[in-house]
């Protein structure tokens, strides 16, 4: 297997000034496990995926994990709040591939790609895993939503919307369950898709 | 006819409501240019809503992955 260029960009200096929500990384710095915690389950998902999008199997996964999670352990200290220097996104992007690269090396026994010898196939390989990622993100963004939506809407509306369009039963079920009219219910499910847009606009913004 | 409102496009997209309310709306869309719009706008908010829900299905996905089978299990490491 070839494999692709090691990303390089700013995010790999320690000043690191990328972005996410700066509370949690305060917290993060201070030690705190429930923030730890919430940043390995809000983040697990898209680990997994780009480590699978980049090769890995899963029994290597975990291992992926841990390191990026010891990753930001380490870099906690540094993280500098600075939207301007770029997207939260990116920087995790790049940890990520970074790590999920190095094990690949590793498996391989490979010593690391110098920048002169990729060619156009990896390029184009690295264009299609950064549109995966950039999926991959979305829909991240797309749950982070949802649970901020669960968090700050009536529980009436977030639970017709979720069994309409998740679980995909019928608004009149949902109306007779919830002894409210059909109209109370598309009403109920727009009021949550309107919240989830902005919330998506936003959270697409900030990271 | 009055304008047709975003749940009543809705319903009417969900075929929601009966034959003679359906047919109403359509002779309405026929000659209402702003209804027109509306629908349409209704339409790719619907498209909107299927990414959403792709996403959503595919980070519930590999979250329930990951919590029913912790992935270190059976590695032998």
């Amino acid at each position: 297997m070839k494999l692709p260029l090691k990303m390089k960009t700013t995010a790999e200096n320690n000043d690191m000034g990328y972005t996410t929500k700066p509370s949690i990384f305060e917290k993060m710095r201070s030690g705190d496990e429930i923030s730890w915690e919430h940043f390995y389950k809000t983040y697990r998902a898209l680990v997994i995926l780009r480590g699978r999008d980049l090769g890995l199997v899963d029994a290597d996964l975990d291992e992926l994990l841990s390191r990026v999670m010891l990753k930001f352990f380490q870099h906690s200290q540094t993280f500098r709040y600075d939207r301007s220097k770029g997207r939260f996104r990116d920087y995790f992007r790049t940890m990520v591939t970074n790590t999920a690269l190095d094990m690949l090396r590793e498996k391989e026994g490979r010593k690391e790609i110098d920048i002169d010898s990729i060619d156009s196939s990896n390029a184009s390989q690295d264009n299609e895993l950064d549109n995966k990622y950039e999926e991959e993100w979305r829909a991240h963004i797309f749950s982070q939503a949802l649970q901020e939506a669960r968090n700050s809407l009536p529980s009436r509306a977030v639970q017709a919307f979720i069994m309409n369009h998740l679980r995909n039963i019928s608004v009149q079920e949902i109306a007779a369950m919830q002894s409210v009219g059909k109209s109370t219910v598309y009403n109920d499910c727009n009021l949550v898709w309107d919240f989830l847009t902005k919330a998506v606009k936003r959270m697409s913004e900030e990271y | 006819m009055k304008h047709l409102d975003r749940v009543s496009i809705q319903r009417y997209l969900e075929k929601d409501q009966n034959l003679f309310i359906r047919l109403l709306i359509r002779l309405h869309l026929l000659g209402c240019e702003e209804c027109q719009k509306r629908l349409r706008d209704v339409k790719a908010e619907l498209e909107e809503q299927q990414r959403f829900f792709q996403g959503i299905a595919l980070m519930e996905q590999i979250d329930q992955e990951a919590d029913k089978h912790p992935l270190h299990e059976g590695t032998g490491e």
